[in-house]
């Protein structure tokens, strides 16, 4: 015989677990990594997990508004690496950390901004036009660093960018929170994110009631290259030097980091907090498998499982069908 | 009902039903068409027609009731199950493969092979025969995307007769084709037909179906309400039986003024508020000029594909017009965008609502705020608070059925969809309306209930511009603009027209 589950109860569980499922996934990994690893939960190890993923996370950033629109961005690790290079150039040739940091920046920017004027005027599909972008913003840097890296030794820039501290935070992750709360507060409270909701939501339906979509566009892109632009310039001053070898593959970070986090690829779904979760979580795993010595094959191995089952969770409708199997298995 | 009776060669419908999630698409059709004849099926978009070709397709099982063909009841699981028990569909948007050529799409599936290989010149060959059979001879060997529609369409006939096809469904194969290509057309139908074949003919074209038909049936709400033999019929007949007959009134009841739904405007026409002037739409749309006056609701009207849609669309921005102009309160205007059309006070309320009119997961707040976000906004930051009196008043106005306007807009019927949309133009102010389809997919209530919300709209000043293929709503327009094939037929004043809409539909041709 079957009993009545209460269905009020069984409702809001299940509500709570679609909620809140991606913080159960993080701490069932923390846990794991304090039972694995004693030098897990030290600050130490906090310190180089969060300092590592700075840079993942404003790509993620970028990345997730990209997707939140339905359209995707290859080019971000190329144009990290742009960044990397032509901040290291400017700074040998004597600029100040400053104008050097807003010259790259900029040029950063109108990488990004050439990719929305591909997809919004020439009407290419985004991932042909940041897959093109990458090619070409790899190129570039590879010819104008001519030598196979640039050392950086101004100490202003390192400081700003990677070992000084603001309010006894260090500077890449205070970067990283005031670009996150940024974001979360752009997405939730602006016309902008709203507008972003609806272009990602059903296009069509954006552009006939009015909304501005094709600027729209272009500026998400524009952001994106801008944030790849501001990780560049960490991973500048944290490995003191500029080379168009570093940040390859990033790109397919932050888009799991996004993916993970609960957004579809098809646009209109997702939040920059849950991607920051899922840079998290993706970061803490290789950690641990770090700290137990796993070697980085099996290491990439374990990293496209994770990205598969939380895919699965979050947008295969699986989180749904664990909890009905949980109901199913309590009324038997 | 005898099932097992003597063989015949019929196709034979009993009591067929269907419903998607409790709403009715067919009731007990029955349906009785001999072999080697041509039957028309008619009737509005909703009535059924689709459903019924879907189920005899094999794309959709009925609910009930069963089919049989000479005397054999036929189940299907797929479409290529219906294609095994020689039912072929040839629908509106060609199946074909565009870079496979011509033979190869015929024969797609049993291309004739020697050894490992394919046996081209077989190929070639046999298509060759097929195609001369239907008394065509182009090249087999180019690929189909070269091809104009009718030869197109000659190789989905050959594709059939390959299949060795004993039913043969078109769904309304003329809507694209220029008129001495139909006339060909016809000829091969009336050769299949004579030798044995069974053709299903979708179309709204009565010339047509006096021409090639043997027999009427139509649908109205999915049930047939009346059929009748084309043999001595004249085009009159053929225009009464495909009228729209009220549901209550019974036939002795010449309920006219029930046909009629009561006027949506006030037929206070004012002073001209736009004229369009020699619009043209690539291959579409043909040299349409009219007036628009404020306060008036116009009907456009026509069949499915007759243009009437893409002249509202151009009139909103959704797309561009190739040529001519649009002049708004005298001033010549030029829409780049619907943006562009929306800042001068023109919304559309589109015909395909799911693909074009609504964001599906965001809540019937932000569905409605859509097109008035600097309205609802300072410093780039959106006052929900007072989004959500907003959109909580237009729900209370307009009757909404939904618990709370953080919704989301998925989880609501059509009707309530519908309403939404409109609550967009209506807290946005514009001046002028255009309704493409308006109440296509939404139950009879909120039909109703959408009528009412057109008819307050115009009588506190707004206009109306109507989109649609219903006769019904053409009906209850101040004046109605009938087009046919991309140009203007006719117009008609409300007065001008008959309660039943005869006029209307004598000029859609």
């Amino acid at each position: 015989m079957r009993t009545m589950e209460n269905p009020i109860n069984m409702k809001s569980f299940k509500l709570l677990l679609s909620k809140s499922y991606l913080i159960i996934v993080l701490l069932v990994i923390i846990g794991i990594g304090i039972s694995v690893s004693p030098f897990f939960f030290t600050s130490r190890n906090a310190n180089n997990v969060i300092s590592f993923s700075s840079i993942i996370a404003l790509l993620a950033i970028g990345q997730f508004f990209v997707i939140l629109t339905g359209g995707i961005d290859l080019s971000v690790g190329a144009i990290l690496a742009m960044s990397t290079v032509i901040s290291a150039l400017t700074l040998r040739s004597g600029l100040s950390a400053e104008v050097s940091s807003v010259a790259t920046l900029t040029a950063c920017a109108f990488v990004g901004f050439l990719n929305g004027v591909l997809v919004v005027f020439l009407k290419i599909p985004p991932f042909i036009a940041t897959l093109a972008m990458l090619s070409i913003a790899k190129g570039t840097s590879y010819i104008i660093q001519s030598t196979t890296l640039i050392q950086i030794s101004d100490q202003r820039f390192v400081k700003f960018f990677a070992t000084g501290k603001f309010l006894g935070v260090p500077s890449p992750v205070m970067i990283f929170i005031v670009v996150t709360l940024i974001a979360w507060f752009v997405a939730k409270y602006t016309d902008l994110g709203r507008r972003l909701y609806a272009l990602g939501g059903n296009p069509e339906a954006a552009r006939l009631s009015g909304l501005p979509v094709q600027r729209d566009l272009i500026l998400t892109y524009t952001v994106s290259g801008f944030l790849a632009g501001l990780a560049g310039l960490i991973a500048a001053a944290q490995l003191l030097q500029g080379s168009s070898l570093i940040g390859s593959g990033y790109e397919l970070d932050a888009i799991a980091a996004v993916v993970v986090g609960g957004a579809a690829l098809m646009g209109g779904k997702g939040d920059p907090l849950s991607t920051i979760v899922g840079v998290f979580i993706l970061a803490l795993i290789l950690n641990i498998m770090n700290l137990v010595g796993i070697s980085s094959e099996p290491q990439l191995v374990i990293k496209g499982a994770v990205i598969v089952l939380a895919v699965y969770l979050s947008s295969a409708g699986g989180v749904q069908r664990i909890s009905s199997f949980i109901s199913r298995s309590r009324h038997n | 009902m005898g099932v097992s009776e003597s063989v015949s060669d019929e196709l034979n419908l009993v009591g067929i039903c269907k419903e998607y999630l409790g709403v009715r698409a067919l009731k007990d059709v029955d349906l009785t068409i001999p072999q080697g004849t041509i039957h028309a099926l008619v009737g509005q978009n909703g009535a059924g027609k689709s459903t019924l070709v879907k189920i005899l397709s094999g794309a959709e099982s009925p609910s009930s009731g069963s089919v049989f063909l000479e005397g054999k009841e036929l189940k299907f699981h797929s479409p290529i199950d219906a294609r095994d028990h020689g039912i072929y569909t040839i629908y509106q948007e060609l199946s074909l493969i565009p870079y496979l050529s011509v033979a190869e799409n015929i024969f797609l599936g049993e291309l004739p092979t020697r050894g490992l290989l394919l046996n081209w010149n077989k190929l070639y060959e046999q298509a060759r025969l097929q195609l001369a059979n239907l008394g065509y001879f182009f090249d087999v060997k180019q690929n189909v995307e070269s091809l104009s529609i009718a030869e197109q369409q000659v190789v989905e006939l050959a594709k059939s007769l390959h299949r060795k096809a004993k039913i043969l469904l078109l769904d309304e194969p003329t809507s694209a084709l220029p008129p001495p290509d139909v006339e060909r057309l016809f000829k091969i139908l009336k050769k299949l037909a004579s030798e044995g074949m069974t053709l299903i003919y979708i179309s709204h074209r009565i010339e047509e179906i006096l021409e090639l038909c043997d027999a009427i049936t139509v649908l109205q709400d999915g049930k047939i309400v009346s059929s009748l033999q084309v043999h001595g019929a004249t085009k009159n007949d053929v225009i009464e039986a495909m009228l729209p007959q009220s549901t209550k009134a019974g036939h002795l009841q010449s309920a006219s003024s029930e046909l009629r739904g009561s006027r949506l405007g006030s037929g206070k026409n004012q002073d001209l508020i736009l004229s369009a002037r020699d619009l043209n739409l690539n291959e579409k749309i043909f040299g349409v000029n009219f007036d628009l006056h404020r306060g008036e609701v116009l009907g456009i009207s026509g069949l499915v594909g007759s243009g009437h849609a893409e002249v509202a669309s151009m009139l909103a921005g959704a797309v561009k017009i190739s040529s001519g102009s649009i002049f708004l309160n005298g001033e010549k205007t030029n829409f780049e965008s619907p943006r562009d059309a929306i800042e001068k006070g023109i919304g559309l309320l589109p015909e395909d609502r799911k693909a074009d009119g609504f964001i599906p997961d965001m809540t019937v707040t932000s569905n409605t705020t859509l097109a008035s976000l600097p309205q609802f906004s300072k410093y780039r930051i959106m006052k929900t608070t007072l989004e959500n009196k907003q959109s909580e008043s237009m729900a209370q106005q307009m009757n909404m059925k939904i618990t709370s306007v953080s919704q989301s807009l998925k989880t609501l019927s059509g009707g309530t969809q519908q309403k939404v949309i409109f609550s967009r133009w209506l807290v946005k102010g514009v001046k002028i309306l255009v309704c493409q389809e308006p109440t296509r997919g939404v139950d009879v209530g909120a039909k109703e209930s959408m009528y009412e919300l057109i008819r307050t709209f115009a009588n506190s000043g707004g206009t109306v511009v109507i989109a649609s293929s219903e006769i019904s709503e053409a009906l209850m327009c101040d004046r109605v603009l009938v087009m046919s094939r991309g140009r203007l037929e006719a117009e008609f004043s409300y007065d001008d027209i008959d309660s039943e809409g005869k006029v209307l539909l004598s000029r859609f041709g």
